[in-house]
């Protein structure tokens, strides 16, 4: 499992800057209407919420629970709209929701782990310049 | 108007949330994760206004509208996936939201909330009295049951047809028929009530009343012979 010290760590080596390259800011931007504090609040409950998720994704997968995938697929479009994943991963969670074979499911849940996990560095990189 | 959010998604009410709170005329009653505990604040507490994810486990937002029966507040569905969309209009709900949601996408939706909402509570009536109260274009209006040649039912709406003009509320016909003295007024059709006073002539399955084609259904026929006394 991932944890916020090992998202962290992965921070520490990337150049800080203002044009991410995974998360899109604009949407939150929009959304916030400049209130900092729910631009934290906000960014913070992606984190937490992208880590249990992509974990419980995984899980699901390895015990062979395929139609517990689908309802988190599902909950998962609210969680990374938030930080602009929509482009990204909208095509891999309806792949989810729509699945027909088992096997094709590790694909997508990897594509989706990885994405999610490093738009949490940018997430935490962003935290700190607010 | 008091507001209640429903969704599974933390993040999406935290964002619902921040949107209701921006705005001046909501009033957030309560935020739940699922349809069984919307159901109870909705029975316990006065909500005039629903935002209701569709797809949640357990219960979804269309079958918790669909069970709500008379309580039924306003509805706004705001959902990820747009295939909903019909079968959530089907519901008379005011609006059908795509996430995620913007600001001013919000704002729209809250807007012509706001207007069924005032259009609602139309009617400050008292059945002893000859005239009814409505709410016209941001005043209360009152009309004279006497002037009121008939009302017609257009979908959620009711079309008030007076003497010279005509008045559109944001009502059902059966709702407005139990503020309609019985003694001047009778249903003559599913979606008409005429003012018997202002009949014309009657010819077949029809009326002409304020030069204007009212249609009788065989249903209501033969009440309105007997309400007419006819020599």
């Amino acid at each position: 499992m991932t944890t916020k010290s090992d998202l962290l760590k992965q921070k520490s080596a990337i150049n800080f800057t203002h044009n991410f390259r995974i998360i899109n800011l604009d949407y939150l931007m929009e959304l916030s209407m400049g209130d900092v504090k729910f631009q934290k609040e906000l960014t913070n409950q992606f984190i937490e919420l992208s880590i249990s998720e992509t974990d419980q994704l995984n899980l699901y997968f390895e015990t062979a629970e395929y139609h517990k995938i689908q309802p988190l697929a599902h909950s998962m479009l609210s969680t990374i709209y938030i930080m602009g994943l929509g482009p990204k991963l909208e095509s891999h969670l309806q792949e989810l929701k729509d699945y027909s074979q088992p096997d094709q499911l590790k694909r997508h849940i990897n594509i989706i782990s990885d994405v999610c996990r490093e738009a949490r560095v940018e997430a935490e990189i962003f935290l700190e310049t607010l | 108007m008091n507001c209640l959010i429903v969704d599974d998604n933390k993040i999406a009410l935290s964002a619902l949330k921040h949107l209701v709170d921006m705005e001046e005329s909501l009033t957030l009653v309560g935020e739940c994760l699922n349809a069984t505990e919307a159901y109870q604040k909705i029975a316990n507490n006065k909500i005039d206004l629903l935002l209701l994810d569709v797809e949640m486990p357990g219960i979804t937002g269309l079958e918790l509208v669909d069970g709500l029966g008379q309580i039924k507040p306003l509805i706004i569905f705001i959902s990820s996936k747009k295939d909903y969309a019909a079968d959530a209009f089907d519901l008379n709900v005011v609006d059908f939201i795509l996430k995620p949601v913007t600001p001013a996408r919000f704002l729209k939706a809250i807007v012509k909330a706001r207007e069924i909402y005032k259009s609602r509570n139309l009617f400050i009536e008292n059945k002893k009295d000859e005239f009814i109260f409505i709410r016209d274009a941001g005043v209360i209006r009152r009309l004279k049951l006497s002037d009121i040649c008939y009302l017609e039912a257009k979908g959620d709406y009711v079309k008030i047809y007076d003497t010279d003009k005509i008045y559109t509320i944001h009502s059902s016909l059966k709702s407005v028929e139990d503020k309609l003295t019985p003694d001047l007024f009778s249903r003559v059709h599913r979606s008409f009530i005429i003012n018997v006073s202002k009949i014309d002539t009657i010819e077949g399955g029809t009326l002409i009343i304020n030069k204007s084609f009212v249609p009788v259904s065989d249903a209501y026929k033969s009440a309105l012979n007997k309400r007419m006394q006819i020599l």
